[in-house]
Order: structure tokens, then sequence, then C-alpha cells
């Protein structure tokens, strides 16, 4: 068990809006600025899933202020980017809920299989 | 040549570039400020790179703005709503903390707030909700008028109103109306109706279908062919059955047959006062041209104005005056819209309310808004630490005027619930003359209204108090000592306001007490009768069973001695019509060796006939001659009775016994004369007056009067029941007391009266509150100097005088500027007035006294207790 009881009551913010979701997803690998998060999610499906500015945003400010994601302290060098766009990162409590989120779809989607609704997964 | 081609394009793809950045920065700032300023920088950046990438040919620069603007209104709309709730959270919050001051507010407001509401409602269902007619806009009312001789409004005669529907263009159609009463016999208990007399064109102009058959037709205007009746829904409802197969059945009116055409449906009006039970056509034989009894009813064609019906109509009565120099003289034709003529009478009064409770709701706003910043004392510590700590300005701001919003909701409920309650218990009481009351309803247009009141009221007592609230920080608290009571609020500010509630209280006060003296100077006026322990009722008798004058003076005989002999009655008497009973019949008439008044001249008079008794019974006294005897019969020598108004006004400096007098049936003596009476209403001049013997007229409509020692209506079975004996199928109406009669004559002066005390009531306890709650505010605020005082030796009666001088000044400024506001303002109620001017001095100084003394009472309370606190407490306190 851990100190920190938000991480305890994981089940309180599932099911993730599909923003969320991806937002953490952006940033499960490494820290990026809000228009790299934007750009990853819209090539990962692929132009599917858009988000303007305000959903970005906005999601964000709520993310923060679940403790989410945080903003990160790391620049790049400043001849690379501008200095004043702000980075994020995930947070302990980030990263549990992305992994519990994911979780939460693979159980779906195996359901989806089982009742034949997706074809029956390849052996690797 | 290639790259040169391409530059132009390349401009005009930068210049669209920094043109769609430009103005999303501007749109940004439909987000909240704190939002804004905390990511609006990186947005802004976001849709540019975006904006770049779509130049690149990536995607339609058109399609990225589109989905950008929605998302910006989208998420703008819930950074706003979202930062609501919080607002809305912690408002509740902080109510919840101070349950009392929050539970005074809401009650000060919902009272405003409720009455607000409940007079808007009265004056949009009686005065601003059209009448229930299609374009009843294009209604109008005709009747005549004589400026000449001082007749202002008359009924039409049947040869008059014949030439106007034959000559006049304006109209698509007139139709012509009158009233009167039938017996209805066979369908249970007799009962009287109210019938309408009406013409072929009547439901055509107000454009109404019946619910059920048809109306009249051209054919069935001719007497004798006149036998069919439309009902109304009330008299179907409640007597017919509510049946579809009452049409083609006869209902017996008057002892005749008359055949059920049609039933109107429950929303149907007449137009004029009182509604109707039936109608029947209008078919009656041609009469003289001033033989006033029609109401005439027009509606005028699309694109004719009523100002151009009123020249139309004047070039006809011009015309009608040459032609019938005689009868036509100075007559000329009064074209009203049908809406100014049903609410005209109670628009005014209607008006001066809706003022008047507004002036009610701004007290009780002052009122919140002096809570208000006596709590700001307390919550100034708190918004200075918030301040202190990084809270913006606006933002506070707008968390206080969300909590003022949020108490102003509640009140406006709570106003809601009283305006329902209130519009129920009007009807209730149901005022005689307020037309159309059955239209006040508490109706999504007030609903409206007391949103928007509600709205208005939140920001006008939020605003100050949050604006005065949220200008300081931590530093000034601490400058301050931080004391809670040292908030930068001057006591100046909640003075100025308790004055402007003063002189709005000191408004509304002279207002209801000049309508209070007029109400009680007329209650005062002599009726020239005695109207206590008077009963009247009255008897229509059908022609099909009293055929002949003798049998209804029958009738009239016996009715009045077998009613004379039951118990404990004095007196009785029969009169053709009862003053206050509603209408009389104004006849002129001749004197004997005088030339007869020509069209230039008023020379008319109420005749009524009347019983040997109706003089005791009525306590109209005798001034000269003799009364009526019981042989003042039919055969015996004409006689007539004059009042002393018709003397003064036409018989002034002769002795009138033995003058000879003809109201048409005939030349009569004046045998009597007796005091003069108020006959319509209290407020207007006696009007003259002449009597004939009942039994030599033989009328088929009278007024029973008796009076009796015991409890008048105590008598209404015994009279029920001789009435039962004598004519089984005649029914007894209006068995009324004639004080009733009376005080209904006044209904509307005491609706006025009542509504407009009510308010000025509530007006000075509101303000009594204000000013005690404001002078406690600036006592407390001075309590350490007063401490410092005390411990130098100051008595408790120099620290009263001390904390006293100040409230004196700021009264009399309010009570100046009251009395300046009132002067001007009262002039408005100058025709609702009687027997006392706008400016009466009686009425101006009471009020002044009054609030002077309110207004001390509530400064002395908290002056005396400032004055008795212990020094060495406050002292220690710092």
């Amino acid at each position: 068990m851990t100190d920190d009881p938000s991480l305890e009551s994981l089940d309180s913010y599932l099911p993730l809006t599909p923003a969320v979701f991806h937002i953490l997803l952006a940033l499960a690998d490494e820290e990026k600025h809000g228009y790299a998060i934007m750009m990853e999610i819209e090539a990962r499906s692929r132009g599917a899933f858009r988000m303007g500015p305000g959903t970005l945003y906005g999601s964000i400010k709520r993310m923060v202020g679940s403790g989410l994601i945080v903003e990160s302290d790391w620049r790049p060098d400043p001849r690379l980017d501008d200095e004043r766009r702000r980075y994020y990162r995930l947070t302990e409590l980030g990263r549990r809920l992305a992994v519990a989120e994911a979780e939460r779809l693979e159980t779906l989607v195996q359901a989806a299989r089982i009742k034949r609704l997706l074809p029956a997964q390849e052996a690797i | 040549m290639d790259s040169r081609a391409k530059q132009p394009t390349r401009d005009a793809g930068v210049l669209s570039l920094s043109f769609c950045t430009g103005v999303y920065r501007c749109l940004l700032y439909a987000y909240p400020a704190e939002f804004r300023e905390e990511y609006g920088h990186e947005m802004g950046q976001v849709f540019r790179e975006r904006c770049r990438q779509a130049a690149r040919g990536s995607e339609s620069l058109f399609r990225l703005c589109f989905e950008t603007a929605r998302d910006l209104m989208r998420t703008a709309a819930r950074e706003h709503a979202q930062l609501i709730a919080r607002d809305l959270t912690y408002a509740l919050r902080m109510l919840r903390k101070s349950p009392s001051s929050a539970m005074v507010i809401v009650l000060t407001l919902a009272l405003g707030i409720g009455a607000t509401s409940l007079v808007f409602s009265i004056l949009n269902g009686v005065v601003l909700r059209p009448l229930p007619y299609s374009d009843s806009d294009r209604l109008v009312w005709l009747s005549g008028t004589n400026p000449t001789v001082g007749i202002a409004d008359e009924t039409v005669s049947l040869p008059d109103y014949k030439d106007w529907k034959q000559q006049s263009r304006s109209f698509e159609s007139l139709a012509a109306c009158a009233n009167t009463l039938f017996t209805l016999t066979e369908k249970g208990e007799p009962d009287q109706l109210r019938i309408g007399l009406v013409d072929t064109d009547f439901f055509r102009v107000l454009r109404t279908r019946p619910l059920l058959g048809r109306t009249f037709l051209s054919a069935e205007m001719t007497p004798g062919k006149d036998r069919f009746v439309i009902v109304s829904y009330g008299l179907w409802k409640s007597r017919l059955g509510a049946n579809a197969a009452i049409l083609g059945t006869s209902l017996r009116l008057n002892g005749v047959l008359y055949q059920v055409v049609g039933v109107m449906p429950d929303s149907f009006r007449y137009p004029t006062e009182g509604q109707k039970d039936a109608w029947i056509p209008l078919a009656i034989a041609e009469r003289g041209r001033r033989s006033d009894f029609l109401g005439v009813v027009g509606r005028l064609r699309p694109n004719v104005s009523v100002e151009q019906a009123r020249t139309e109509m004047t070039g006809i009565a011009e015309r009608l005056a040459l032609t019938y120099p005689e009868t036509n003289k100075n007559w000329r034709v009064l074209v009203t819209p049908l809406q100014e003529r049903v609410v005209g009478p109670v628009r005014l009064a209607l008006y001066v309310l809706n003022a008047a409770v507004g002036f009610l709701l701004l007290i009780a706003c002052v009122n919140v808004a002096n809570v208000l910043l006596a709590k700001a004392g307390v919550r100034f510590r708190e918004l200075a630490i918030r301040t202190t700590l990084g809270a913006r300005r606006r933002r506070l701001v707008r968390q206080l005027l969300v909590e003022s919003l949020l108490l102003a909701v509640i009140g406006g409920t709570g106003g809601i619930l009283i305006a329902t309650v209130g519009v129920s218990a009007l009807k209730w009481w149901n005022p005689e003359n307020i037309p159309r009351l059955e239209a006040v309803t508490v109706e999504p247009r007030v609903l409206w209204f007391t949103l928007a009141v509600s709205v208005f009221t939140g920001l006008v007592f939020g605003l100050l108090p949050a604006l005065r609230m949220t200008g300081s920080s931590l530093n000034d608290l601490l400058k301050k000592g931080g004391r809670g009571s040292g908030s930068p609020i001057h006591s100046g500010t909640a003075r100025l306001l308790s004055a402007f509630e003063l002189s709005l209280a000191l408004v509304l006060l002279v207002g209801s007490m000049l309508l209070i003296r007029s109400f009680f100077e007329l209650r005062s006026v002599e009726p020239g009768f005695r109207p206590d322990g008077v009963v009247t009722a009255r008897f229509v008798l059908p022609r099909a069973q009293y055929p002949e004058a003798d049998h209804a003076t029958t009738f009239w005989d016996r009715l009045s001695s077998e009613t004379s002999r039951l118990p404990g009655v004095d007196s009785v008497g029969l009169v053709t019509d009862v003053p206050f009973g509603g209408g009389g019949n104004y006849l002129s008439f001749e004197i004997q060796g005088r030339p007869s008044a020509g069209p230039d001249q008023a020379s008319d008079a109420i005749v009524s006939a009347a019983s040997p008794g109706y003089f005791a019974a009525m306590g109209i006294p005798l001034r000269q001659g003799r009364l009526f005897t019981r042989s003042d019969r039919k055969g015996t020598s004409e006689v007539v009775v004059v009042d002393q108004t018709f003397v003064d006004r036409y018989l002034k400096g002769e002795q009138p016994l033995g003058k000879r007098i003809n109201t048409g049936s005939g030349w009569r003596e004046v045998v009597g004369v007796v005091g003069a009476i108020k006959y319509e209403s209290l407020d207007a001049p006696a009007y003259p007056h002449l009597y004939s013997p009942i039994e030599q007229i033989g009328p088929r409509s009278a007024w029973l009067v008796i009076r009796a020692g015991t409890d008048a209506q105590a008598l209404a079975p015994a009279v029920r029941g001789i009435v039962r004996e004598l004519d089984g199928h005649l029914p007894v109406r209006n068995l009324e007391t004639m004080t009733h009669l009376l005080s209904a004559s006044l209904s509307e002066r005491r609706f006025n009266m009542l509504f407009l005390g009510a308010f000025a009531g509530l007006a000075l306890i509101l303000a009594a509150v204000g000013v005690y709650g404001v002078e406690a505010y600036c006592a407390n605020q001075r309590i350490q100097e007063l401490g410092v005082r005390l411990a130098l030796g100051a008595s408790e009666r120099d620290v009263v005088r001390l904390v006293l001088g100040r409230s004196i000044k700021t009264f009399a400024l309010s009570l100046v500027c009251g009395v300046i506001a009132a002067f001007f303002l009262t002039r408005v109620l100058e025709s609702l007035l009687f027997g006392t001017k706008p400016a009466d001095p009686w009425v101006f100084g009471a009020v002044v006294l009054l609030l002077s003394a309110v207004g001390l009472v509530a400064a002395w309370l908290p002056a005396r207790r400032a004055a008795r606190v212990d020094p060495v407490t406050v002292l220690t306190c710092e």
C-alpha cells in the first residue's frame, strides 16, 4: 500500500475521458509541451481525434489540478524551442491511472474478442 | 519568374495567418481571466503553429478556424460554468456560516420582489394584456357627448345608431348592445339573468364564435320574431347541465319561451362592465333620438386609425345636428379604443401602485445593501487576506456578486410564492370595480419580470459592497490594527443609503396617507339617507305574468304589507332605483309656465317611482310639504315629490309646492320637497331627483327597502318566504344591506388605499430596520473612540448626544429631500383624492413627525448601547 491516499481510489477516476487518456498516453514516454501533445494525439489517431487548444488546455488545467500531471522544470535548448513553452510530465498518480485505464480497456477488448466482435488475437 | 509568382501567394498566406492568430487572441477574452492569463499565451502559440501547418497544405485553414472557434465557444462556456459552480458552492458555505443575516436578506427581498410581482401581475392582467378578442386593438367604443350641457359620455339612441352604421366608412362593422334583467323559470329555482340585448353584428364585431350552435340572424331582429337566446358558458354549465342537446330546446324567460340557438365559449367576455348570463336579439321598436340606452362597439377597418374614425364620426354628428337640430344639436360622437374604455378608470391607480411598489423594492434593496455593508466588517478581513495571497479583485467581486445573486434568486423564488398567494387572495377578495380581474395570473411574462428584478436587485445591492470590500489589501487591514470593525467602508455611504431609504419611505407614506385621508373624508360624506339597518332586494316582474300595471301594483302592495308585518321591521318602502344600486333613470322634464329647455340646456333629473313608506325606510327627511300617502293612487290627482337639489337647481328662489312638472307622462303637481341624496357615488355632487308615487306608475321592476331594528341579514329567509308565497316563479337577487352597497361603491378606493397603505407600512418597517442597522454599525465603528471619551470622563448623555448629533443631520437632510420629492410626485394622485390636496400640510406634517420619531428611536437605541459600554473592556481590546 502506498502512503498517498489518492492512489487508493483510482477507480473513482475511471473511466477517463478520451481527451485525458490521450494526454496521459502522449506523456507516457517523455515530457512534452502542449503543441507536441496535440500533434502526437493527432498522429496516433491518424487524424480521427483532433483537439482544439481550448480542450487541450482545459484538460491540462484540470489534470494539473487533480495531480495527474505536473509542469516540468525541464526546458530544451532555447535555440531549439521557445523558452516560454511549458512542458508537462506524468505524476505517479497519472501513470497508475493511465495503466488502470489501459487495463480496463484491454478487458473490454478481450470480452469483445470472446464474443467474436473482433477477430481472435494471433499468438505471437 | 517562378519565384516572383510565388511571392504574392506567400505574402497573402502570411497575412491571413497573422489575421487568424490576431482574431484568435482577441477571442481568447471569452475565457475567464484566470484561465486566459494562465494558458492564453500558449493557446495562441499552439493555434499559430497549427495555422502554419495548414498554410503548408496539411489541412484546410478554413476547417481549422471553424473547428477552433467551435472548440473555443464550448470550452469557454465550460470554464465559466465551472467557476460559477465553484463560486456557488463557496457562496452556499458562506450563507450557512451566517444564516440569520441571510434570512433577513432573503425575507426582505422576498417581500420586495413579491409585492412588485403581485402588482405587476395585476397591471399586466388588467391593463397591459390585450382584450380577449382577436385583433382587439381595432375595437372601439362609441358613445355620445354633449359638452354644452355637460354630458361627457352618454349611451346612444336607436335612430342615431342606425344613421352612424349607415353613413360611416371607417368600420368593418358596428354593433349595438343593451343590458336588462330577465327572470328564468322552469329550470330549478327561479333566477334573475343578466341579459345582453345584442344586434346581428355583435359577435362578428368581437370575432367570437359560439362554442355550440350559431349567433343571431338578421331576421331575428324584428319584434315578435326574436324569441331566440344564446347562453353563456357559465349558465350552460350551472343551470343547463352542460348538455349539447340544449340547442333547439327552450328557456322560459320573463314567462315567454325563447329557443336556445347557441352557447358561447368560457373565454368570451362581454365588452362592457359586468358579465352576462345570456344574450337575446335587440329587437325593439323605433324610439326617439334622445332615448339613449345603447352601447355601441365597432371594429375599425385595417389601416384606419382611431383618429380617422373620430374625424369621420364628427362629420356624421354635424350632419345629424343639422338634420335634427331639436334633438341632435351640439351632440358629438366619442370614439374610444375599447381597451381604454374597459381599463381606463383603474389605469392611473394601477400605475401609481406599480411606482409605489418600485419604491418599496428600492427600499428593500437599500436595506439588503446595508446588511451586506455591515457584514463587510467581518468579510473584509477574509477578503484582505485572500487579496494578499494573490486573489484578483475581479475574482473577488465576482465571488461576492454570485453570493448576492444567489440571495436575490432565493428571495425572488420566495417573491413568486408571495405573488402567487397574493393573486389567489385578491381573486378571493374580488374587489368590485376592478375590471378583468379574472385575467390576472402570475404568467410567464411576470416570471420573466421577477427574474429580471431579482438579477437587477442582486447586482444593485451586491455591487457596491463588493467594490467597497475588495478595494484594500492586508496591508490596510494591518494598518488599522486588524480590527474587524476597521473596514474601509465609510459610515458615510451607509448613512447616505439609509437617508435615501427614509426619503423613499416618506414619499410612500405621504401618498398612502393622502389616499387614506381621501377614503375617510369620503366615508364621512353624508349620503342624505341613513343606510344603517336597511336591507334591499330587487324584483323584476315578467310581462307575461304581469301584463298590466295594476297587476304589478297589486304585487308591490302585498309585498310591502306582508314584509312590514315581519317582526323587527320598522318600515318598508319600494322604489324603482335604489341609491348605489347601479344606474338610474335620467329623464328631461318641463316645468309648467316656462319655455321648454332647448338642446343647449341640460334639464334632466333622476326620475324614480317610490311608495309612501320609501322615505321613512330609507331615512330621507321631508323638508317641505308632504310625502306620498296611500291615497296617491291611480285615478287621483297626479303628484310628484322633488328633492332639495332639484329645488336649488331648477326652482331657486321660488315656492316649489304647487309647481307642475312633466317628465313625459303628463303634468304632475309638486306636493313635497325631501332631502338631497347621493345617488351613484359619494364623491359626485348630488343630482336633482324627482319621485312619483309608485301606484300611479305601476312599474314592473322595483327595489324593496326594509328598515329593521334587528339584524338586517337575518331578514333574508323571511323575505324569501314571503316572495315564494306571493309568486313561486320570482327570484330574489341582490338581497343586500344598504351599507354593503355604499361600501361597494368605495371598493376601488379601498383597494388603492389598502395596497398603498400596506406598501407604506412595509416601507416604514424596512426603513426603521435599515436606520437601526446603519446606526448600530456606525456606533460600533466608533466604539473605541467612545470608550476613550468615557474613560476621560464623558457622561453617558454626552456620548448619546455625540452619536445622535450626526444621525439627526442625516435625518433632516433625508426628510427635506423626501418632502420635496413627495411634493412633486403626489401630484399624479390628484384625480384619486377627495377632500384633500396633493400638498396637504397636515398629511406632510404627520408623516414628517412619524418618520422623525421612528428614525430617532432607531438611532437612539444603538447610541444608548454604545454609551453604556465598559471603557476598560473596549480599551483592553486594543
